[in-house]
């Protein structure tokens, strides 16, 4: 599997698996110099982030 | 001796040679084969080098050399200087195998491991055995060794030794030949190309890093444009399932490693890890490494 050569970081998609919340924290401990946000990130590897509930 | 009654089974009208082995595939003990599958190309294109783990189950050597190191039957003759045969020899040989030296190095894990072994002819003969369900065909039952020293000084194709000791006299009494349509170089081609992978800096808890080194094999040259996937941990005595989060490429082959021990911690002191590389297309495996392993501090 070939990863985009520019982009230096990259994530394995398992990841995708904790809840966003989780994800969140480690990406902000692990990876502090990302150029992607933790939101960004959690979403190039397959994530999908919970919609906010509406009043 | 089997004590059973013999018949004449007439001969065959076309006579031809085994020839000599010039390969061999080691397949995981217990691997069985189709008459079909046998000789199918797809199914040993995905034993070599499938890009799923559990799916790679041969890898095959090409032979240089070899010596049959078979022990002679034992013949017994009575005072009366009548002679019959004592038991049953089980096959062996001291196979000289193509590859370099640090794919040598690597082989030094399967030592001692039982392995069904297909041989190959320069006749393009592909040599198992029936199983007893008939329907199935396998490798020779084996156990290999290597040999560890300096490399001779007169041949050099002599390099590279490995000790086959087969088990089972009996599957070479039910031997089956098969006549693929394809050579076994091109097995061989299946053969994903080697890397290396070594630590350069050890595993520090606080950040869950590890920074290693991948380079293809003999040249050095550093692997780039590896992703996360990619690394997969073997094995683990971690408390929960270990496995390579993200990596960061630093270039030339160098690439920082998050491993996380469960979902986010740390790998404790005493903990270690197996690691392999590996590079697909998506079915195939192109590029695989050796398995590197590293201990906490």
């Amino acid at each position: 599997m070939r990863k985009d050569l520019k982009d230096k970081i990259d994530v394995n998609p398992i990841m995708a698996e904790l809840s966003f919340a989780k994800f969140e924290k480690w990406h902000k401990n692990t990876l502090p110099n990302d150029e992607l946000s933790a939101k960004d990130r959690y979403v190039k590897i397959g994530g999908k982030i919970p919609k906010k509930k509406e009043d | 001796m089997d004590c059973q009654t013999g018949y004449f089974s007439g001969l065959s009208d076309v006579i031809c040679k085994l020839g000599k082995i010039n390969g061999f595939m080691l397949t995981d003990k217990g691997t069985t084969f189709t008459d079909a599958t046998f000789i199918t190309e797809s199914t040993h294109h995905l034993g070599i080098a499938s890009a799923t783990t559990a799916n790679r189950d041969s890898m095959v050597f090409p032979v240089l050399n070899y010596e049959n190191t078979t022990d002679d039957v034992t013949i017994q003759t009575s005072n009366l200087n009548l002679k019959d045969v004592d038991g049953k020899v089980v096959p062996s040989a001291l196979f000289y195998i193509d590859v370099s030296a640090c794919d040598y190095q690597t082989l030094k894990g399967l030592e001692g491991r039982l392995f069904d072994v297909v041989l190959f002819t320069d006749e393009g003969k592909q040599i198992g055995t029936r199983t007893s369900t008939l329907s199935t065909v396998k490798g020779f039952r084996a156990k290999i060794a290597f040999k560890y020293g300096l490399p001779p000084s007169d041949n050099g194709q002599l390099q590279y030794a490995v000790h086959m000791f087969f088990r089972a006299q009996s599957e070479f009494e039910n031997v089956t030949y098969a006549s693929p349509s394809y050579s076994f170089t091109d097995l061989v081609d299946f053969v994903p190309v080697g890397l290396d992978v070594r630590v350069t800096t050890a595993y520090v808890t606080g950040t869950k890093t590890s920074v290693v080194l991948v380079t293809k094999r003999s040249t050095g040259l550093g692997h780039i444009g590896l992703a996360a996937a990619d690394f997969e941990i073997l094995e683990s005595n971690g408390s929960a399932t270990v496995v390579v989060a993200s990596i960061t490429d630093n270039g030339l082959g160098s690439y920082s490693l998050v491993i996380n021990n469960g979902s986010a911690s740390a790998l404790a002191s005493g903990e270690w890890y197996k690691l392999q590389v590996s590079d697909d297309d998506s079915t195939y495996n192109t590029y695989q490494s050796n398995v590197m392993k590293e201990t906490v501090a």
